[in-house]
């Protein structure tokens, strides 16, 4: 007789959220649980740059005993918002617990709890029919998980000239404060709005999952724009929290450190063999259903590894990306605007000959100087010059293109039990990176905003973390493919909930819906398995 | 004299900041061996470091009567010997560089604050300033008389840039380091030790602003340089100290004053963990005293950035975490600056990186640099 109904591995987005729709279940949830390391003391308060100036010395927060945010200059590069000290918790380990080999795809994983989404963007969007395309899923099976979630997380934002792609949303709270320079961008849309109408090109606030109002229990985002060097407060959602709610509430059993190897079935439901990080010995859980929440590239490879297929070649889909700097004249000069968070300000979806892309706006108040210095090709003490002079007056726009599968984009496990991961065709559907942006230029020139198109640049594979579509979701499923109900083909009870599930990839933000279909099937399972 | 008044003493200050560097630049198994100043006068070094001999020709200033051409010390027995304005007063200056060869532990030093040799210098010393300034003097010595008139101006760069063969020839021992260009503007307008001021004192903190601006007119106007000229034979440096040494040999190419304590230990560890070790690009730059800046952007140009990138990241970076720096980051006290003006300082920016190039792109042949 299994001891749990349900067992649940990892407790990212998808996990927590599927452990919750799982109300009134025995659900074990089993995790290696990384935690933050604890915050300097007397923790830093007002915004960074307050204490930038005030402090004389902030070395072990910045950059950290062990030169942690000196990370990229000697190994490979780390997404900005991993690599500083008190940021590290969230990847350390994962190349040792699961190691991956490519010469072409930047793989990030994490093993803390709340997983990747410790360092999110928060970006909160829900997909359209139009997005859904590929899925044997229709919108109106999410919508209501989408409501849930929003009254779940607390979501910042506007019913816009997004909404047709957003979806209404009536439960938003406020959006947040856009910087000088993203407002500048978002009156001047307004008021040429017929110049990007033309375009296909609409501007709108970001959608969030952080509270500019406080919410249960949570306070609202203090424009502190610390996001690149310690871990979100509370005003920024984060599964964690979620994770704590459910334990706290006793619904769920939850054993940290423990690194899941493989699973197999019986007749009596499932058995899960895991090592525990603690004690170093293998350990043996058993619950009546397996639900996989490991994220699209360790789901994957538990399910390789507990077939032991060493050959089977799965599908990978990231979406590929582009940054394209924005400059204002209108500000150069200008003091460094510290209100301008590092959260996105605005989102973009350019309907561009028939493909959606999304954009979203950033400032460049966010990292250290260090970090960037040496993107300008002048003169060191010139760029300084630069950087000082300009730094109100750029922003980043970064554009996501949709991805499908193709068979050069793939996963695969290596005898020796490594993630071989292979992306050498980045663009699958749609028109190649750059061509948008072109189009964008002119667009942007008339309401004061210069770029130009040589200034694009291009990501390698990997670097947005959307990982999805390793086992897809179809109608009807072949092997290392799910049912609609999240069944994975061939078994009876193991369930993959995560980005694994999606068939292919639009270029819209994929967090929540990740969610929301953790959430669909989960209750699934609750009212139709179990 | 010096004490009265702010703006010499502030010259002074600087000075003596960097003849202790060379000092304490010194290896280890000398740590505690005496450093000598010739013709004191009116110095007040040892206020700084009361363990500095003091001396002079004249009896009854300082600690010993010394006549340079004659060291009443052991061989091997001094770290340093300080020479302001003092070099071009010795007579038979072949006979002192003897003499200091003997008496300086390897490894040990002879720093030099003396007259240069740039345009203005030679306006300045041959047509206005009353003591000798013979550039064309085919002798190194000169005749003993007046001793504060019989002298030649022009000696330090005689000897060391004119005759720099024949220094060579004669004096393998000793290694000429590094020469640097001193501030001017300040100096000149403090009046120097013998003639009135023309600023006041509240004024200093604009000169020194001026000082930091003019800078690179430096070839044009400098009236005075730093050299160090180094005893061979030192035992080799250990890491850390060579990487000490190359964080402010670095810190030096952008900023005026010296590295924190702090950065440079931090510039140590960061070296030693991520970039040791440090490479014969270094090691070149730093002994032939190259612009860094120039070097680094002529490098970064033809190829991903190499070691010198790095390095000068490094020292950004733990630059970027202390607070005196955070202007150089993001300008001063957060306040917005007119925008012709900030579009005049991002065309200079522009301007400069054209002249740091095509320096970058002399150097790096000149010096055979990859």
């Amino acid at each position: 007789m299994a001891s749990f109904d349900a067992i649940v591995i990892g407790t990212g987005p998808a996990g927590v959220m599927a452990a919750r729709a799982l109300r009134g279940k025995r659900v074990l949830i089993l995790d290696v649980g990384r935690q933050p390391n604890p915050l300097p003391d007397p923790e830093p308060g007002g915004d960074l740059y307050e204490q930038r100036r005030t402090q004389p010395d902030l070395f072990d927060f910045l950059i950290g005993q062990n030169f942690e945010s000196l990370h990229n200059i000697h190994s490979e590069p780390v997404s900005l918002k991993l690599k500083s000290p008190l940021m590290r918790y969230i990847i350390d380990d994962a190349r040792a617990l699961a190691p991956v080999r490519s010469q072409n795809f930047d793989a990030t994983m994490s093993f803390a709890a709340g997983g990747l989404a410790n360092a999110w963007g928060a970006g909160v969007y829900r997909f359209t029919t139009r997005d859904l395309d590929g899925f044997p899923v229709r919108i109106q099976e999410l919508e209501p998980f989408y409501d849930e979630l929003t009254e779940h997380m607390g979501v910042s934002g506007a019913n816009d000239d997004l909404t047709p792609s957003f979806g209404n949303d009536p439960a938003l709270q406020p959006p947040i404060r856009l910087s000088r320079f993203a407002s500048d961008l978002h009156t001047g849309y307004r008021q040429k709005h017929e110049v990007f109408a033309k375009l296909g090109v609409s501007i709108g606030c970001t959608r969030l999952a952080v509270l500019t109002e406080p919410y249960r229990g949570r306070p609202a985002y203090n424009y502190g724009n610390f996001e690149f060097f310690r871990p979100h407060d509370r005003s920024v959602y984060n599964p964690a929290y979620t994770l704590r709610e459910l334990i706290d509430a006793g619904q769920v059993s939850y054993e940290p450190h423990h690194l899941v190897l493989r699973f197999a079935e019986s007749d009596q439901g499932v058995t899960v063999t895991t090592r525990n990080l603690l004690s170093d010995t293998h350990e043996v859980f058993e619950g009546r259903t397996l639900i996989l929440a490991a994220g699209a590239l360790n789901s994957a490879k538990l399910v390789l590894e507990s077939n032991d297929d060493h050959n089977t070649r799965l599908p990978l889909l990231d979406n590929p990306m582009t940054c394209l700097p924005l400059f204002r004249p209108n500000r150069i000069g200008q003091a460094l605007d510290t209100q301008d968070s590092s959260l996105g300000q605005l989102i973009l979806i350019h309907d561009y000959q028939g493909t959606v892309l999304q954009g979203s706006v950033y400032g460049t108040a966010g990292p250290l100087r260090s970090d960037i210095l040496f993107e300008l090709p002048l003169s060191i003490t010139a760029n300084l010059a630069w950087m000082r002079r300009t730094a109100a007056a750029t922003g980043l726009l970064m554009m996501f293109y949709p991805a499908d599968p193709h068979p050069d984009n793939y996963l695969q496990l290596a005898s020796d039990g490594a993630l071989q991961l292979n992306y050498s065709k980045p663009v699958t559907t749609g028109p190649e990176r750059g061509a948008a942006e072109r189009a964008l230029i002119p667009a942007f020139r008339k309401i004061g905003f210069y770029t130009a198109a040589a200034l694009c640049q291009y990501p390698p594979m990997g670097a947005s973390i959307h990982y999805a579509g390793t086992l897809p979701m179809r109608d009807k499923p072949g092997r290392y493919e799910l049912y609609p109900d999240g069944r994975l083909h061939g078994s009876r009870n193991v369930h993959v909930v995560d980005g694994a599930c999606f068939p292919r990839l639009p270029a819209k933000n994929l967090t929540l819906t990740i969610m929301a279909n953790a959430m669909r099937i989960a209750s699934r399972i609750r009212d139709m398995v179990l | 004299m010096i004490r009265s008044k702010p703006l010499v003493r502030r010259c002074y200050d600087l000075w003596c900041r960097l003849l202790l560097a060379d000092a304490d630049s010194v290896p280890e198994p000398w740590a505690g061996y005496p450093v000598l100043e010739l013709g004191s006068g009116s110095s007040y070094i040892k206020e700084i470091r009361p363990d500095i001999i003091t001396s002079d020709v004249a009896p009854g200033i300082a600690d010993m009567v010394i006549d340079g051409r004659k060291l009443p010390f052991a061989d091997n027995s001094l770290r340093a010997i300080f020479l302001t304005h003092v070099f071009h007063h010795i007579p038979d200056i072949e006979q002192f560089l003897r003499e200091a060869s003997r008496a300086v532990v390897p490894g040990g030093v002879i720093s030099i604050v003396d007259e240069t040799h740039t345009p203005f210098a030679r306006f300045f010393f041959g047509k206005i300033h009353p003591e000798p300034y013979d550039d064309r003097a085919q002798s190194w010595s000169f005749a003993e008389g007046d001793a504060m008139l019989d002298s030649n101006q022009a000696l330090t760069w005689i000897v060391f840039d004119r005759d720099r063969e024949r220094f060579e020839r004669e004096f393998p021992a000793l290694i000429f380091e590094q020469r640097r260009y001193l501030p001017w503007f300040g100096y000149l307008m403090s009046g120097g030790v013998n003639l009135r001021t023309f600023f006041p004192a509240f004024l200093t903190p604009a000169v020194d602003a001026a000082d930091n601006f003019l800078r690179r007119f430096d070839s044009v106007f400098a009236i005075h340089w730093h050299m160090t000229i180094r005893k061979a034979g030192a035992p080799a440096l250990d890491q850390a100290q060579t990487l000490r040494k190359e964080a402010r040999y670095l810190h030096s190419c952008f900023f005026r004053n010296d590295p924190p304590a702090e950065v440079v230990e931090r510039y140590v560890a960061a070296n030693m963990q991520y970039c040791a070790p440090s490479g014969g690009l270094m090691e070149t730059i730093v002994a032939l005293n190259l612009d860094a800046e120039a070097v680094e952007l002529k490098l970064r140009c033809r190829k991903s950035p190499g070691i010198l990138t790095k390095k000068i990241r490094i020292l950004f970076y733990v630059l970027e975490v202390r607070s005196e720096y955070y202007p150089v980051f993001f300008g001063t006290s957060g306040k917005d600056e007119p925008r012709f003006r900030a579009v005049i300082g991002l065309l200079y920016g522009l301007l400069r990186t054209a002249a740091k190039y095509l320096k970058g792109a002399y150097l790096v042949r000149k010096h055979g640099l990859i």
